[in-house]
Order: structure tokens, then C-alpha cells, then sequence
């Protein structure tokens, strides 16, 4: 299962670029006595996202999708094709830049309850598209 | 396909879209004329200044929104094209609707004129309404709409087969002490609560103002009282404030199911109550998504049960009123009445036969352990330094708490009665959802690693109604549920709509 390092790189460098910006306007000497805690913080933060992105994993089977996710709190998120109300390719401008995409897959469980498998290469993400669409029994209007 | 001219509303319908907006607003009024009370000592002028210029801006807003309203019924869809600022255009298909409810606000009576809310599932997930129609009109939409989905059925629908001609019914009516005993045990006063709510945080300082202004002081009145009349004044404080919902919530009770009757025709349930204003629910029977049977701590007192037929809901509803006219609440059933209209409803369910599991012990755990033990140590962070009261309050807070987790853990359920799941859960009443296997949309399995170790799982059916979770069962149940409820929804013929 392919997972995303292109995410994750972009998440490492909004976190990076939010820290320093953080510390740049106000530089009382009292928060930069606290400043040293910042180093291990965040190479505990990028170092909890680095192995929360291992952690995720999809399968394709005939007539569902599942998507695994979490580090401590496991989930398995099943959607059947058939309870499919419409399916959705959206790339953000840095899945743009390293050819990825992100499928999302809607059903009537509501926008909350959309399925979405970030970090696709683009040809897996269309090609998935076209075999969910192509599947049988499938409530989606053509 | 008809080349139909986009048609406007009728201009009454600006009336409807002002009511509406004032509605919305009704929630900041007490607040904004409270605030203006206390503030600005005695000045009405300026309270009915600021008042009128706010009607005057709404009333515009509204007329601006009906200037850009157009609708067009084609012969299988309904185009939709509104918006101030940002136009845009909704389709609705017909075989889309799920929903399609008329009411009549009090101001449309004297005309006869109504509101058809449509209600359709599919991405564009808002529901439409088209105000100020007549009401024949209104009706003849709604005939047309659904001798459209009866004779033209998708292939995602499963053709009806109608057992035994069934004629129009009436299922049941409401008496009034029937619609006043629902009132005092279901609290319908949450309007009015849900919008006192901003305005409570600013309460003490408004009622010191008010107060002020009439030259009371309380705290020298409350120290030189014994304490036991501060306490009894407290006491009967208290009693009014419940006394006052009590009223307000058995008004509002009167008000939406008046004359309150359900009615069976064709499939389709359809209720109708109201007091000023008359209100339509209308729900076909395969579109029922999940049913509530719900009995308040109160309800249990009197022995009665409600009932609630959900069908989907469409994405956010701003407005706790647009969530209750979406859905067929059958209040106060008498424990009689109720199994035989579950059995009208979902007819394999027999509710009295179904055997609930209870869940793990370890949900009393594990809310003792991240819930109960933190809230109660915070609470002692409110008295400071004094040791002891801090470890009674700890203690007493630690033991409410958990004598609620107890009492909801006491209530939790899972129940499996052949097609349908069966969910209790609750806390002083109890609350019972029945979902059939074939209406769910996805499934999540959620397994903490704490949970993995003890062979637990929680699992989460959605459905397009609500998600129905079922917390801390044991993992195998848990997978084989879900191997049952995706092998069926994914093989059997029947539609989920």
C-alpha cells in the first residue's frame, strides 16, 4: 500500500514554518528561557506523523473499499459501492506538484461519514475511479 | 422533455422568508434587548430605532431573495435558481426525493397558501423550499411527484408488491392530555432554551444591572438572612425555573401536535398536527431509515413511549425546527399501542422478543479513567487551598459521575432480531434504535489498542439517517456483524430508499 510521503512532507512544513513563525514577533526573554522545549516537541510531532502515516492502508475489493488509519485508535472504515452517491478525485496544490491525488468517496451517511484515501498516484487514484464506477449494482447515475 | 418557463414565486412569499429569517434570529433578540435594557438605563426610543431598522433590513434581505428566486418543474426534475449574491442552480430529480412535506405557517391560513420543503438525498444535500404556493397547487406537485417514483421505478428501487390494497387510514390520533403528558416529560422548551443559552453566561451580570437599577443589593439582604432562608429562597428559585420550563414546554407541546393525527395511505405515513400553524410530515414506508422508540425518565414514570420514524436527513440543519419537521414523531404511545405500530412500521421487528446484550464492563473503566478521575481532579483546582473541601468536592464530583456511567452503562444494549439491529442506550430513560441491516451506508470498525488487548471493538453502523454505535462489544461479534452487514448490503436486491 503506497502511503503518502508527499502529505507528510507538506504537513512537516506547516508545522515548521507555524513554530517559527510563532517565535519570531514577540521575543520576551521569558519564552525564549522556554523556547529550548520547542527542539524535542517537535521532533516528537514529526516523529508521531512520520509512523501515523505508516499506519494507513486501503483495500480494494469486488463490491467495497476499506481504508485502515490511526496509531493507537485503529479504524476500519468499509464502504460498500453500491451505497455509493458519488465519487470525487481532488488534488491540493502540493498533490499537484508530486503527481498525487486523494479519492473521496460520498455515500448518504453524509459529508462526516465521506471516505477519502489520501495519496494516491494520480493514474491508481482515476484508474479506481473507473473500476468503482464500472462496478456492478452501483446506485450512482451515470 | 417540456420546455416549461422559470416561474417566481407568488409575492406572499416574501412574508415567509421574513418569518423565516426572524426565526432564525429569534435566538439573538433576548440578548440584543436585554443587552440594550441594561446598558442604556431607560432609552426606548433607541431599542425601537435599532428594532425597526433591523425588521426594515430583514424584510429587504427577504424581498432581494424572492426577486432571485426561480423554479421551473420539468417532467422529471425540479430546477431551482436562487441566491443573492452568489446565484446557484440546484437540480431535483424526481426519483431523488425523498422527502416531500407541506406546511402551513399561521400568516398563510387566511389565504390558503403553503410551503412545499422537498427533501432529496444525493450530493447537493440541501432541501429546497418553495414558498407561497396554493395549496392545491402544492398538492398537485406532490401527486405528481410520487405517481412519477410509483410508475417509473430505477433500478436501485425494488418494485413494490403491494400485499393487500391498503386504503387510507387513520393509524392514530393524539388526545390532549395525551399531547400535554408528552409535553411534561419531553422537554419541548428546548427552543426557547437553545436560545436563552447566549444570553445565560451574561445572566448574573443582567440580573445585577436589573437589580441595581431598582435598588436592591443583594449581598448585604443574603448575609444579614439566616442561612436557611437563603437556602429555601434557592430551593424555590429552583423549583420555579423547573416549573417554568415545565409550562413553556407543554405550550410548545400544544402548539406543533394539535389535533395530532397519523395517517396510512399508499405506503406512506403522513402526519399532521399544529395549532397555529398547520404542519404535513410525510414519510413512504421503505424511506423510513431507522426508528426511535424513546421513553424519558418522566415518560417512564407515566408509562408511555414515543416513537420517532426517521428517514435521511440531509446534511446540517441549522435549526432544531427544520430537524423536527423532517422526521414522524408519534408522541405518548401508551405501552399498548406502541410494539403494534412498530410492527406496522417494521413488519419481521417484534420489539417485546428482542434480547439485549450488554456491553463491557471495561466502558465503566475506561469513562473512569479518562473522564471521571480528570473531571473530578479539575474541580478541585476550584477551591483553592483548602485541603479538605477539596478532597470532599473531589470525591463527591468523582462519585456523581460515576453513578451516571454506572446508570448508562446499566442501560447499554445490543440486540440482533433478524434483519434488524437493536441498539438501548440512555441514562435515566431509554432510548432504543432499530435499524434494518439493509439500510446501512457504511460501516466502521474501531478497535483502540486498549480494546484490542481485552478482545473488545466498538463498531459504527451509518446510516443515512444517524450512526448507530455500538461501544465495547466483544471482537468477534463485532467482525462477524460486520461481515453480516456488508455481505447483505451488498447481495441483497432491496434499495435502501
Amino acid at each position: 500500500m503506497l502511503i503518502l510521503w508527499g502529505n507528510l512532507l507538506f504537513f512537516a512544513g506547516t508545522m515548521t514554518v507555524g513554530l517559527w513563525w510563532l517565535m519570531l514577533p514577540d521575543p520576551s526573554p521569558q519564552l525564549l528561557s522556554y523556547s529550548w522545549l520547542l527542539l524535542p516537541l517537535w521532533g516528537l510531532l514529526m516523529a508521531y506523523l512520520v509512523f501515523s502515516y505508516r499506519c494507513i492502508g486501503y483495500v480494494v475489493r469486488e463490491q467495497d473499499i476499506g481504508l485502515y488509519s490511526g496509531v493507537v485508535f485503529r479504524r476500519l472504515v468499509v464502504q460498500p459501492y453500491t451505497r455509493l452517491q458519488h465519487v470525487e478525485i481532488s488534488r491540493g496544490p502540493l498533490e499537484r506538484l508530486w503527481g498525487l491525488a486523494t479519492i473521496k468517496l460520498f455515500s448518504a451517511g453524509g459529508a462526516l461519514h465521506s471516505l477519502a484515501v489520501p495519496g494516491l498516484d494520480l493514474g491508481t487514484a482515476e484508474a479506481l475511479r473507473e473500476y468503482i464506477l464500472r462496478s456492478r449494482g452501483l446506485a450512482i447515475e451515470q | 422533455m417540456s420546455n416549461n418557463p422559470w416561474r417566481r414565486l407568488s409575492p406572499f412569499a416574501i412574508v415567509y422568508f421574513t418569518g423565516r429569517t426572524l426565526g432564525q434570529l429569534v435566538g439573538a433578540v433576548p440578548l440584543m434587548a436585554l443587552g440594550l435594557l441594561a446598558i442604556a438605563q431607560s432609552d426606548w426610543q433607541s431599542l425601537v430605532i435599532y428594532g425597526g431598522a433591523g425588521a426594515l433590513l430583514v424584510v429587504l434581505f427577504a424581498t432581494l431573495f424572492f426577486l432571485n428566486f426561480y423554479y421551473v418543474q420539468q417532467d422529471d426534475r425540479f430546477l431551482i435558481r436562487k441566491g443573492v449574491l452568489s446565484t446557484n442552480l440546484t437540480e431535483v430529480p424526481f426519483s431523488k426525493i425523498q422527502n416531500l412535506n407541506i406546511k402551513q405557517p399561521f400568516y398563510f391560513r387566511p389565504l390558503d397558501l403553503v410551503v412545499l420543503t422537498i427533501d432529496s438525498a444525493g450530493s447537493s444535500q440541501a432541501e429546497v423550499e418553495i414558498a407561497a404556493l396554493r395549496s392545491a397547487d402544492a398538492n398537485r406537485i406532490k401527486a405528481e411527484v410520487m405517481a412519477f417514483q410509483r410508475a417509473a421505478p430505477t433500478a436501485a428501487i425494488k418494485v413494490e408488491t403491494a400485499p393487500n390494497a391498503e386504503m387510507a387510514c387513520l393509524l392514530l390520533r393524539r388526545s390532549f392530555s395525551d399531547i400535554i403528558i408528552h409535553g411534561f416529560t419531553n422537554n419541548r422548551a428546548w427552543l426557547l432554551l437553545a436560545f436563552l443559552a447566549p444570553v445565560a453566561g451574561q445572566l448574573d451580570e443582567l440580573l445585577l444591572a436589573l437589580f441595581a437599577r431598582f435598588e436592591l443589593d443583594l449581598e448585604q439582604w443574603f448575609a444579614a438572612q439566616s442561612l436557611l432562608l437563603v437556602l429555601l429562597v434557592f430551593v424555590a428559585a429552583v423549583v420555579g425555573v423547573f416549573v417554568l420550563i415545565s409550562i413553556l414546554s407543554v405550550l410548545g407541546s400544544v402548539v406543533a401536535l394539535f389535533h395530532y393525527r397519523l395517517l396510512f395511505d399508499k405506503q406512506v405515513y403522513t402526519r399532521k398536527s399544529g395549532l397555529l400553524s398547520r404542519y404535513e410530515v410525510q414519510i413512504k414506508r421503505s424511506r423510513v431509515q431507522t426508528l426511535k422508540y424513546m421513553q424519558t425518565g418522566l415518560d417512564l414514570l407515566f408509562d408511555r413511549i414515543n416513537l420517532v420514524l426517521e428517514p435521511f436527513s440531509s446534511g446540517s440543519q441549522d435549526n432544531h425546527k427544520s430537524r423536527f419537521m423532517q422526521k414522524i414523531l408519534v408522541p405518548s404511545l401508551t405501552a399498548q399501542e406502541a410494539p403494534g405500530l412498530v410492527g406496522h412500521i417494521y413488519p419481521q421487528l417484534d420489539i417485546k422478543q428482542v434480547i439485549f446484550r450488554a456491553i463491557s464492563r471495561y466502558y465503566i473503566w475506561q469513562k473512569m479513567l479518562f473522564g471521571a478521575v480528570p473531571v473530578a481532579l479539575l474541580s478541585t483546582a476550584l477551591v483553592h487551598g483548602q485541603p479538605l473541601l477539596q478532597s470532599i468536592l473531589g470525591l463527591t464530583v468523582f462519585c456523581a459521575l460515576m453513578l451516571l456511567v454506572w446508570l448508562r452503562w446499566m442501560r447499554y444494549g445490543v440486540g440482533i432480531c433478524g434483519d434488524y439491529i437493536v441498539m438501548r442506550s440512555g441514562l435515566l430513560g431509554v432510548v432504543i434504535i432499530c435499524l434494518p441491516v439493509h439500510k446501512v451506508q457504511q460501516v466502521k470498525f474501531l478497535q483502540s489498542l486498549f480494546l484490542r488487548r481485552r478482545g473488545l471493538a466498538s463498531l459504527q453502523l451509518v446510516a443515512s439517517s444517524r450512526t448507530v454505535t455500538l461501544p465495547f462489544i466483544p471482537a468477534e461479534l463485532a467482525e462477524q456483524l460486520l461481515d453480516r452487514v456488508l455481505a447483505e448490503v451488498e447481495n441483497s436486491e432491496s434499495s435502501w430508499m
